[in-house]
Order: structure tokens, then sequence, then C-alpha cells
């Protein structure tokens, strides 16, 4: 196992080399797998034994391995993103992200299991079968970087890119027992990562540390000429994150938040940790987000919306699948796209498709950009007040049986009802595990004003310490 | 109680480029519906204070737009394995009548 980056820094600087971290890496993983039933973290992982020599080990990350999520473009492995359409497609090139953690010594192990374009909550969707959480094999690590989550829970590396659309990496952090950072809007080049919907991804980072994320992160963030969005703002320091104090800072609570079928215990559990920050000298201040509710309807038509056109490209010419059995070109792109695209895909194609055409577009989707707004309208009142955090359950219960929400979308898509927000709004947000509840974890989240991750993440790093997570033992071999 | 009838559901897919089923066509329809039932929630959120600036904490999304060189500001001659009278030498087409890879 390599849990955490320092741990893995102790071994290459006790004589191991980049190499044997990735046999290292690797050897875990063949662990997990040959384990019934296979945690399914990984589509593809590289031989180590092709790497070449021992490697010279510099820059900030040298010789540590990680996981990236299987919709971020990487030329040494596939980029299927947990979808047939794509099965076998390689990039000619490499994400911002990940040439920024190549350029620092980082090295790729293995690309994770996601649902397909990272569309669910649960790795339920992937084309390639789901994962499994770690500690409990019958449930869902989260979605959609769930592969991510449960490679980096299980220890097989110690950190992993995912990607955010609506809380696609604090939700499987939450489920896993993790710290999962979805950076401010702007932060992270998206050049690289595939296209859900534009205005809202966001390439995250899961970790078992929020130091670790921070490291991470530094190294992943600033401006890109190759994406627009990305914005060129002081980077976020992680040597800055020991130099945040709780005394005096005040952390907002929502009492909308605590709504939305949250469970009894993930309720207790939450008001702890809110405990525990007052006493360590927080101001706790109850506030109020109203347009809160209408969050999952409105990003359930913008994120449709604006997958139904970047997956447009998808059509049997350039990409992957194919199904010419038909005659012409409209035959070919309606059946490719009909064996290509899972359930889910199809779903959300559809309504995204519907949401935007013309008779119903002033209803839905000029709707929801109006509703989105009026939601990034409260965050601002919010922090204009005074507020410096907010701190809000991160799920509303702990991990779900796996097939217990895939007939029912509305209710999988209500996994993300605390995390779509900071979405919509563009803002950063962390979740940090603060305890187990019947062997599984669960989390709590901080959402801060837009690039002010530096705070943000110092306050999860004092959370952190005030809470001292332990997570569960390791379902199936030992940890 | 929103209703999408199966002739929408073919409409939209038709946009879409989705081939569907009959059995897919009444599925989506039903499933659909559901969903857009819960959307009626949109119409809770008072919007009328909503006109005005976009929110700080949503703008700019844009980074500031500087003219910086691109690909395109290179030679000709950079960019492809041959270069004749300034054009770029491609394989010419069986279909347009020609040998295969010559120009």
């Amino acid at each position: 196992m390599i849990r955490t980056i320092d741990e893995a820094r102790s071994l290459l600087a006790g004589g191991s080399t980049g190499r044997d971290l990735l046999e290292r890496a690797a050897a875990r993983q063949a662990e997990l797998e040959s384990e019934d039933p296979a945690l399914n973290a990984f589509l593809s992982t590289i031989e180590p034994e092709s790497q070449l020599g021992s490697g010279q080990e510099a820059g900030p990350l040298a010789g540590v391995p990680y996981a990236v999520k299987d919709n971020i473009c990487t030329p040494d492995l596939p980029t299927t993103c947990g979808s047939l359409i794509l099965e076998g497609y390689r990039s000619p090139f490499s994400a911002t992200a990940v040439a920024r953690l190549d350029a620092a010594g980082a090295r790729l192990f293995g690309k994770t299991n996601c649902d397909e374009f990272a569309m669910g909550s649960s790795t339920e969707n992937s084309a390639f079968g789901p994962s499994r959480n770690p500690f409990d094999r019958d449930r869902v690590p989260g979605g959609s970087s769930g592969g991510s989550a449960a490679a980096v829970a299980a220890g097989v590396v110690p950190f992993a890119l995912g990607s955010e659309t609506g809380g696609s990496v604090r939700q499987p952090a939450s489920f896993c027992g993790l710290v999962g950072l979805k950076p401010s809007y702007g932060r992270v080049s998206r050049y690289g990562l595939v296209a859900f919907a534009s205005s809202l991804d966001q390439i995250g980072i899961l970790t078992r540390g929020v130091r670790d994320a921070g490291q991470v992160l530094e190294i992943i963030s600033g401006p890109d000429p190759r994406d627009a969005t990305c914005q060129d703002r002081p980077l976020p320091r992680a040597a800055a994150l020991d130099g945040v104090q709780l005394d005096g800072q005040v952390i907002g609570v929502p009492e909308e938040y605590l709504g939305f079928g949250l469970d009894g215990e993930v309720r207790q559990a939450f008001d702890a940790a809110l405990g525990q920050l007052e006493q360590a000298g927080a101001r706790i201040r109850e506030v109020s987000l109203p347009s809160a509710p209408s969050a999952i309807p409105c990003y359930y038509v913008i994120a449709p919306a604006e997958a139904s056109s970047n997956l447009a490209r998808y059509d049997g010419v350039r990409y992957g699948f194919r199904d010419g059995s038909g005659a012409g070109l409209e035959d070919l792109y309606s059946r490719t796209r009909a064996g290509g695209f899972g359930a889910e895909v199809k779903r959300r194609i559809m309504l995204g498709t519907f949401a935007l055409s013309a008779g119903y577009f002033d209803e839905y989707y000029g709707r929801a950009l109006l509703v989105r707004q009026a939601i990034a309208n409260d965050f601002e009142r919010v922090f204009d007040s005074g507020v410096d955090a907010l701190f809000t359950p991160t799920t509303p219960t702990p991990a779900f049986r796996l097939g217990e929400k895939i007939a029912n979308p509305y209710d999988m898509y209500l996994s993300d009802v605390y995390t779509v927000s900071a979405n919509l709004a563009g803002l950063p947000a962390v979740s940090v595990p603060i305890g187990n509840i019947g062997g599984l974890p669960v989390g709590a989240q901080f959402m801060a004003p837009r690039f002010t991750e530096e705070t943000m993440l110092g306050l999860a790093v004092r959370l952190e310490e005030l809470v001292g997570y332990a997570p569960p033992d390791v379902d199936g071999a030992a940890a | 109680m929103t209703r999408i009838d199966p002739e929408t559901v073919r409409h939209v897919a038709r946009l879409a480029r989705l081939r569907l089923d009959e059995a897919e066509v009444d599925q989506l329809g039903s499933e659909m519906s559901s969903i857009l039932d819960h959307f009626a929630a949109l119409e809770e959120v008072d919007v009328a204070r909503q006109e005005g600036p976009t929110p700080r904490s949503i703008d700019p999304f844009l980074r500031q737009d500087v003219e910086s060189a691109d690909q395109l500001t290179l030679p000709v001659e950079s960019l492809a394995p041959d270069v004749r009278a300034g054009l770029i030498v491609v394989p010419r087409l069986d279909a347009l009548g020609g040998k295969n890879g010559e120009s």
C-alpha cells in the first residue's frame, strides 16, 4: 500500500525507485482484482516493467505514482470515458493537468473507472461494470469518480485526479473516507478533460489528507493558453495552509442543507464536527440560501443541455465505435450513437435536447440560467455578509447499495443534492471525512468564495486535525 | 403533470441523432415525464430580482483575451511533410481518378 505522498517519499528516500513504487501499486491492484468481487477501480494500467530505467527522480512529486479518471486524456493509456463509444480510443495528447503532474515528476499508474462520460453518482453507468466500495463490496464507491476514490481508499496510489460537474469528486470522497477537492471554476485547465458540461466541469483531486490535496492543487493550477476559462490568479500555496487559524473565522451553516432527506446519523456526525469547529474558536452562524431547493432541477437542465451539444461529436465518423450497418450518413450517426451510448447518457442527451428545443427553451433552459444566477447570488450575499466559508454535510447518506437507486434516475440525481450548487456558482469546495456510520465513512464539506482555496483548505486541515478520522478496515484482503 | 408523448420522444431523438426502438420510446417518455415533474421547482425561485449584471461569483468565466503567436504564424513548410509551390501535397483519392499516393 501507498497511502500518502509522504509515505511515497519515505520509500523513495529509503532507496526505492519510481519504478519500484509503480510495481508496488501494480501488486496492490492485482491483489484487489483477484478478490471476489473485484474492486474494478481501474480500466487500464501501465506495465511497470515497460517504464524506462529506474528513472531520474526530479521535481516536487518525483517518483510518486498516481491515477487519473478515464475521462482525462493521456497518450500512454486509452481514454474511454467509461463508454463503449470510445473503447480503445487513445488521445494523441496529455491533458494540461496530467502534463503538469508529469513535469513535477509524478508517474501515471493507471486510468480509473467512472460513470459513462461522468454521468452518474455510483459508477454503475460505466460500460465496463461498476467499481465497488473498498469498505463494503456490496456498496457503491460513489461517482462519477468512483474508480479514483476506490483506488486511493484501497491504497493503490496516494492520489488520483477525478472530475466534477455536480459533485463527482466530493461525493465519492465522502463514501470512501477521503478528501475530495473541487477547485474554483477556472482554477485548473480543462484542456484534455473530455467535455460533459463545459460551464460546470472542473478537474478535482482525491487524497487521504488535505495537505496532499493542497500539494497536488498547487502543481496543476494556473493559466493555460489552451483553456480560455482558466484564470491567471495567484497559485494556492500548499505551504500556506498551516497558517490558517480557526480562531475568529466565520463559518456559515445554511439551514436548507440540513433537510433533503438527511440521514439522522449523518446529521449527528455533522453536528459533532461543527461543535468541534466552534470549540476551537470558529464563529458559527446560521445562514439561508433560499434558492438551494431548486439546485437539482437547475443542474439537471443545464448539464444535460450542454452535454447534448458536447456529445454530438460522437457519431462514428471521428472516434471509436461505428455501426455502419445502415444506409446513409444519418443512419450511421443514429445507429452508432444508439449502440455506443448507455442508458443514462441517452437519457441526458434526450433531456438536454428537449430542454433546448423550440417551444421548450424558455421554459426550461432559459429559466434554469436565471435560477443558476439566483443560486450564485445567494452565495455572494452570504459571503458579502462576512461569512468566510460554508459548512454542510457532503451527502445525505453514507454509500448506498449497488442497484439501490439505478432503477429510479431522479433518486440517483438526489445523491448530489448538497454538491451541485458549488458547481453552479463556480465555487471551490472540499469534502473531509468526519466519521464512520455502521462501518461506512461520511464526509462534510466547506464551500468558499471563488479563488479562496488557500483559506478553505486551511480550514479543512484544522477540521481534519480536530476530527482525527481513522478509516474503517478495508474489506477483503488485509490492508 | 408533464406528459411527453411518443411523438415528442421520436422528434427529440431525431434532433439528437439517436435511433430508438419502440420500447425505448415508451420508457424514455415515461422517465422524462417523471423527471420534468420535478423541474417544476424551477418556478418557485423568484428570478425577477436576477435582472442586471452577472454575479461576481460566476463572472468572469473567460480569461482576458490576449493576442499571442499561434501555429498559423509558422511557415507552412514546417507544418507538412511535403510542400510544393506553397501548397501542401496530399495523397490523391482513388475516387477522384488518380493513382494512390501520388499527386
